[in-house]
């Protein structure tokens, strides 16, 4: 072949193994991407605002203020019109009352409950009939701007989730809002206080004075 | 062109044989994986074990024993209806929580053991009227993770309806999804039949005083 020849071009095939290899590694990618994505429960998860103690927390539109906690055996309450004589109210576990005021900072709701114990379970709070506590019971209490709310919320749990327990509040009556605040207050329940608490509980408290 | 030629022309072809093969190959497939058998059953409820008194009967969101069952005319609280007299069927289980949060009975309990009410020969569902605690008879409302709890399931019937001396209740399973609903929201869903209870039912209808 002599230099003036024209030298032949050589084409190009137009998907060779470097595309392949680009493919391969973008699939990769996507699937390293998808797997890293948060899931929707992580995306939505509400806004924790931590606290300790008994102390005043403020989330969005809510504050509440712990005043104190005390566990008791069974409750003793008055009886009703379809059952007049007192009621004993038994539990599988125990009781457990925390004590404290609630103020609606903006607009008028319900502020709700539960305690989340140190292995991740939730308890919420016992209904607003168990125990029938008007101005007592906080569950379902409408809250309004200006006028704070005093009173306790009930929980029944097992005995040994009490140590670690962590009172979770927040604004609503059904569960935590998304991406709304969760006011996450550690009760500071080591298992001294826990064993405290249990050895002064009272087997039947009773709630009608 | 005559059809025959059409014919000849079309088996000729080979994305038409490939075709035809692969239709044989997939009708073979499922005549081995037994998809042309007879079908024993719509519901697949045949297949669902009984389990007597006693038995612990796991449902995924539930671990339930079916304890005692009994007809009434009085609640298990011990009380009538002044109004329009009932009688009571009553289902006394042990229902311990096996997910991480409190549930509602009536979100859960109430639509996954439901009693098998026979009615011209069909097996209908019927949810119960309400739960109470065994221990005070208050009602129940949560049922909290990890505290076992006593339940007379109570179904209210009119006062002659007529029993069979065993009953049957049926259990349905519930299990964990990372995906339970459209926007990907975790939660707990509703599956088929587990298992079914049948228990003897006591007639305590001459008891005046107390169930």
């Amino acid at each position: 072949m002599s230099v003036l020849d024209p030298i032949p071009l050589r084409r190009r095939r137009w998907w060779g193994w470097r595309e392949w290899l680009l493919l391969l590694g973008a699939l990769v990618l996507i699937v390293l991407l998808r797997k890293g994505q948060p899931d929707y429960d992580a995306r939505v998860a509400p806004l924790l605002v931590h606290g300790h103690g008994l102390d005043r927390i403020e989330g969005r539109n809510f504050a509440i203020d712990v005043k104190g906690f005390k566990v008791a055996g069974a409750y003793l309450v008055a009886g009703d019109f379809s059952h007049p004589q007192p009621r004993q109210l038994k539990s599988s576990g125990v009781w457990l009352s925390v004590v404290g005021t609630l103020e609606a900072l903006e607009k008028p709701g319900i502020i709700s409950a539960r305690l989340q114990t140190r292995d991740g379970l939730f308890y919420d709070t016992s209904g607003s009939g168990r125990p029938k506590l008007d101005g007592v019971n906080l569950t379902d209490r409408f809250v309004a701007p200006g006028l704070p709310e005093s009173g306790a919320y009930f929980f029944e749990l097992p005995p040994d989730k009490l140590q670690g327990a962590h009172l979770q509040v927040y604004w609503g009556n059904l569960t935590p809002g998304l991406m709304d605040s969760l006011v996450d207050i550690d009760l500071g329940i080591d298992a001294a206080r826990a064993r405290a608490l249990l050895d002064e509980a009272e087997p039947v408290l009773d709630l009608r004075k | 062109m005559s059809a025959r030629k059409e014919l000849s022309r079309a088996l000729r072809n080979p994305w038409l044989r490939a075709a035809a093969l692969l239709a044989v190959l997939a009708v073979m497939v499922t005549a081995m994986l037994g998809g042309f058998n007879k079908a024993t059953a719509t519901t697949g409820a045949s297949q669902v074990h009984t389990y007597p008194a006693g038995a612990i009967v796991d449902s995924g969101a539930m671990r339930i024993t079916a304890l005692k069952a009994w007809r009434s005319l009085r609640g298990p609280e011990g009380n009538a209806d002044p109004y329009t007299p009932v009688q009571y069927l009553v289902l006394q289980v042990r229902v311990d929580n096996r997910t991480g949060k409190s549930n509602s009975a009536y979100g859960n309990l109430q639509a996954d053991l439901v009693w098998l009410s026979r009615k011209d020969g069909r097996l209908q569902e019927v949810k119960a009227d309400r739960f109470q605690r065994a221990d005070d008879h208050t009602l129940v409302d949560l049922l909290h993770p990890g505290m076992p709890t006593i339940v007379d399931m109570v179904w209210k019937l009119p006062i002659e309806a007529e029993l069979p001396a065993t009953s049957e209740w049926g259990v349905v399973r519930r299990e964990f999804s990372p995906k339970a609903t459209f926007f990907g929201a975790s939660g707990w869903v509703q599956g088929r039949a587990a298992a079914k209870l049948a228990l003897a039912v006591e007639d305590r209808r001459a008891n005046v005083i107390a169930p």
